[in-house]
Parts: structure tokens; sequence; C-alpha cells
């Protein structure tokens, strides 16, 4: 396994019920990324991806929500120690983000080209002529064609995929190691799409970063990603290599994730064509039930799944972890070993 | 310039009552700026027989001291301008501070700032203002002050909710998320955002200030050394039977500029209305 860029140990993040208790909606959750690796983290609404994030920036809300310890390393440094301050010298220049909606992530009173060297000028003290000059560059490196005359207009004058694309420059100004895309794609219509994600693929590479790329779209995962993290009720369930995951989801969750997918090429190992839903939606994270979050709806839950929460453990090949009691029994005959 | 601000310019010059306005109040500032020009002596001097009537010997007529109408109807047009607008100056800086303080911050600060505001939003406001110049000493800076301290807190009130709409907007999550700092955010990001509600609110507080500023020179609050419009009315209104001029042409007056102010205010409100200028 290449050299790790960013590693998250036991994060864990709590909202404050209505009632005043507090309750994880991101539980104990690690992962690690290395440079030029794309980690695809999926899960339904609400379990928790998007909050995984905010958690690694430190921008989870308050005071609706709270840190509640781990620890994020980067560069030889935890991040949640920091202090505000050297926090945000972190954002944007080592580690950035870019959002879902390219619609509202741009300023609607600020040329596009001002916007970026913006975003340049903040971490780093050159003239506005200089920054200026690198926003153009930028503009060039993410696609936008005529970047000269572009980068007078407004956001109102770009298409989606165009604000998309002033986006990962704004995000990518400072060349930050890890690179953290909330859904940078579900505004999008589907060939913008497979343009942006190929500007980050090709960005990714060009620059060494890693990508964490948040999103519930399982064909783009298989497309982009070469780890898969699973996620659910605020846990890890599940994270395995895009291939080995494809092959044979070892978390009942996962296969269920995979089964909904309406898509051809994602046809599971064992011939399971059928399109099927996932019966029920993620439980509250307040009133989570005793033992597995997923045992009320899982189609293989048996006695011992509500009993306690089960770990996440070695599963199979190298870095390959699942978070299920019965993941043991074959599922699509090469698991288990 | 942007095609929103040029549009923006090209309906406010297509409103017939935003001209209007606007031509009424250039004659205002015009005559503001001509008048140590026009009456160099001053409006306190008595140039003339007391209660002339108008276009007899003097053009707006004379009071009973023999003073220019005329005359005091110019010089305190730059009074009545000058007041309005420091004072707006004023509110503006100050309820744009702490609304965008409070609306970005949030939580503690936006309590304690608006417990702040809200105490001087119960205070009655030209009786404040009339305390104020009391206890002051009535002079031009006290006028102005009076006027600002009760004033400000609508403004900051308007200030905190826009600053907390634009502060939820994705791209300013996105700045924080690229670690801007809050100084920064707020001035490059949150309030050029903010900026055309203010304008159209400042617009309409600078007819009030100058209404406020007559009110107050009207009871005797204002500098005695400056002549003001209310300060005439005030003066002429012992002989309003015989001498009706002394009262009703700096009445006029101010009807005018504070007309002309709002319907400016109105044109502004209009060109700049953020819902309009999506289109």
């Amino acid at each position: 396994m290449p050299q790790s860029l960013l590693r998250v140990r036991g994060l864990r993040t709590e909202f404050r019920s209505p009632r005043g208790s507090w309750f994880p909606v991101v539980n104990g959750v690690d992962l690690r990324l290395a440079a030029g690796e794309t980690l695809a983290v999926v899960g339904e609404s609400g379990c928790g991806k998007s909050m995984l994030a905010y958690s690694i920036m430190r921008l989870v809300p308050r005071p609706l929500g709270r840190p509640a310890g781990g620890e994020v390393l980067l560069g030889g440094r935890d991040l949640v120690q920091l202090s505000e301050r050297e926090m945000r010298a972190v954002r944007g220049r080592d580690v950035s983000m870019i959002f879902q909606e390219p619609m509202t992530s741009l300023n609607p009173l600020m040329p596009v080209g001002e916007q970026v060297s913006e975003s340049i000028r903040e971490h780093e003290s050159c003239t506005s002529s200089e920054a200026a000059r690198r926003a153009l560059e930028l503009l060039d490196l993410v696609g936008i064609p005529e970047p000269a005359k572009r980068f007078g207009q407004y956001p109102h004058h770009l298409s989606g995929g165009m604000r998309q694309r002033v986006m990962i420059a704004i995000a990518l100004a400072c060349r930050p190691k890890v690179l953290i895309a909330d859904e940078p794609t579900t505004a999008l219509d589907v060939t913008i799409q497979a343009q942006v994600l190929a500007l980050l693929d090709r960005l990714k590479r060009e620059m060494g970063m890693g990508i964490i790329l948040i999103t519930h779209d399982l064909g783009v995962v298989a497309e982009w990603a070469q780890r898969v993290m699973v996620m659910y009720a605020g846990r890890k369930v599940e994270e395995a290599s895009a291939e080995e995951f494809f092959r044979g989801p070892a978390h009942p969750y996962s296969r269920a994730l995979l089964a909904s997918v309406p898509s051809p090429e994602l046809v599971l190992a064992d011939g399971d064509h059928e399109l099927t839903e996932i019966a029920g939606t993620v439980p509250p994270l307040d009133r989570l039930p005793q033992g597995c979050a997923f045992a009320g709806r899982c189609p293989r839950v048996q006695d011992g799944c509500r009993e306690e929460q089960p770990a996440l453990r070695p599963f199979g090949s190298e870095g390959r972890m699942v978070a299920c009691l019965r993941a043991d029994s074959p599922q699509t005959g090469e698991i288990g070993r | 310039m942007s095609d929103g601000r040029t549009r923006a310019w090209r309906r406010f010059l297509r409103n017939p009552g935003a001209m209007l306005g606007a031509l009424i109040l250039a004659g205002v500032v015009a005559l503001a700026a001509a008048a140590p020009f026009l009456y160099p002596e001053g409006p306190f001097e008595m140039v003339g027989r007391p209660y002339a009537p108008p276009l007899s010997e003097f053009l707006l007529g004379s009071d009973m001291l023999g003073r220019d109408i005329a005359a005091g109807i110019a010089h305190g047009a730059r009074i009545s301008l000058l007041v309005g607008c420091v004072a707006t100056l004023v509110i503006v800086l100050l309820g744009t501070l702490i609304g965008s303080l409070a609306g970005y911050f949030g939580g503690r600060v936006d309590s304690a700032l608006m417990r702040v505001t809200e105490f001087f939003q119960t205070i009655p406001s030209f009786i404040g203002a009339i305390v104020l110049v009391a206890i002051l000493q009535p002079s031009l800076a006290s006028v102005i002050g009076a006027i600002a301290i009760v004033s400000w807190a609508p403004l900051a009130r308007l200030v905190r909710g826009e600053v907390i709409s634009v502060r939820n907007r994705e791209y300013v999550q996105s700045c924080v998320a690229l670690g801007m700092g809050d100084a920064r955010i707020i001035l490059v990001q949150i309030l050029p955002n903010v900026i055309s509600t203010v304008v159209v609110a400042a617009s309409l507080m600078v007819a009030t200030a100058i209404l406020f500023e007559s009110g107050l020179s009207f009871l005797g609050l204002g500098d005695p050394n400056i002549m003001t419009w209310g300060f005439m009315i005030g003066a002429g209104r012992a002989a309003m039977r015989t001498a009706w001029w002394m009262v009703t042409i700096p009445g006029i007056a101010i009807l005018l500029t504070v007309l002309a102010i709002n319907l400016v205010g109105d044109g502004l409100n209009e060109a700049l209305n953020p819902r309009l200028k999506q289109l």
C-alpha cells in the first residue's frame, strides 16, 4: 500500500438532538488516503458522508454539532489539535473542498477570474497581477475555453459545467494535497458529469493529489474510484478496493446499494440482476437501535445482529474491512477465502 | 461595468418619478452650492424692510427682522443636506457594522448585539433625539449625533437579516472551506451582496434625517448660530396669520426636498430590487 497522505482515526462528530442530548453523526470513522488515489465515500442521504467531510475540514456547523474526538493526520500534523487560525491556513492550501451546487457556490457579484485570484491571494502573498496571471492559467488548466474572455465574466454568464470548472479552479488554486469533492457532479447533466470527473482525474494525476469523492452514484464510483468506503448511520461498514467491491460487496447494505442501481455494467457476480429498493429508511441517528444499525432493514439479519454493534474487521484481502457478523457466509463464492 | 449595473441604471433613468426627484434634488444641491455666492452677506443679515411679502422688495419676502427669506432658504439647504448626508453616513456605518457582525457570527454575538439594538428601537426616536440634543447642548454635531443614535437600530436589523441569508449561501460556505478569513469574507463576499438594500434604506434615511433636523430646530434645539429651515418656521410661527410666507416657504422647501429624496429612494429600490435584477 502506498504511503498515506491523509489518515483519519476514530473521528467522531456529534449533533444535539431536540431533546438536548448528543448523538453521533460520524461515529469512529477511520480512513486513509494515498497520493494519487480517489477514495469514494458512498451511502444513502443522511448516513454521514457530508458530515465526515465537514469533520475533516473542521466545518461542522455550530452550535448544532460538535467534534467529539479522533484525529486527522495530514503531513505530520493532527488537524483536530490546530487552532482555528492554523486550521484556516490549512483549508484551501492543504485540504480543499468543492461543493455540490455550482449554481450557488460562486459569488454572483464578482467576476469569476477575480474569485479565483482571490483564493490564491488568501494563502500566498503575491501581487494582484501575479494572482490574476495564475488565475488565468488555472482557468485554462480546468479546460475553460477562452479563459481571458471568461475571466471578467460573472457566474450568470457561465453554464453549470463551466461554473463547476471554476469551482475546481478555485479549490485547486493553491495545489492542495487533498481535495474533498462533495457530490461534485450531482447537479450537472450526465455528459458534463463525465467531463468534470475526467478533469478531476487528470488533475489528480498531474498534481499528485488525493481525492475523497463523496457520492451516491455508484456508476461514478465504478468508473473513477480506486477504493470505496461505505457508510451507514455514521459508521464505516465496509471498505474495499473498487474492483473487489463491485466484484462482491461483503456487507448486506453494500449489496443492497448495488442491487438498487439500474445499470447493466453493475450486475452482481452471482447474477442477481433484479433491481431492488432497500426497504425502509436510515433510522434516525438519535434513536439508533441496539446492535447493528442496519439490522432492521437487513435481509440476512440473525439473532446476534441486534445485540451488539459488529466491529469493523479485516476481511479477505489486504486493506479490506467489513462490519457485519454474517459477512463470513459466502455470498459470491470467492469471499471468505 | 456589469450588465446588472447598467441595467439597473437604465431602469432608474426610465422611471419618471425618480427622474423628477433627481431633478428637484439637483436643484436643491445647486442652490446649496451657490448660496455663498448668491447671498454672500449670510442669512442673518437684516437687509431690508421687515414683513415684506414675496415678489416685492425680495424674491421670497422678508421676515419680522427684515432678513431675506431667500437667503435663509439657500443657506438652510446647505445645513439640511449636510445633516441629512452626514447623519445617514454615520447611521450606515454603525448599522452595517453591527448588523453584519451580528448576522455573520450569530450565536452569542448576535444575541448580545440584537438586545442592544432592541434597546435603541424601544426609544421613541424623536423624543430620544430631543433629550440627547438637550443634554449635549445644541450644535450641528450634537444634532447629527442624536439623529444617528436614534436611527441606526432598524438599519442594523435590516443588514443582519440580509447578512444571515447571504452567509448561508454556498459560495460563502465554500470561502470558509477555502480558508478565507472572517473579515475578508464579510467585506469581499457578503457586503457587496447587501449593499443595494443598504443604499435604498440609506436614501430614504436622508429624508428622515432632514425632517428630524427641521423638527429639532423648529423646537429651538438647533444650533443657534446656523440658519435652518426648521428654525425659520419656528421663528415665523408667531406671525403666521399676518405673514404666511415666513412659514410656508421654508415648509415648501422641506416638503420638496424630502419628497425628492423619497422619489429617488423609491426609484433606486425599483432599480436595484434583487428580484427584478435577476430578469
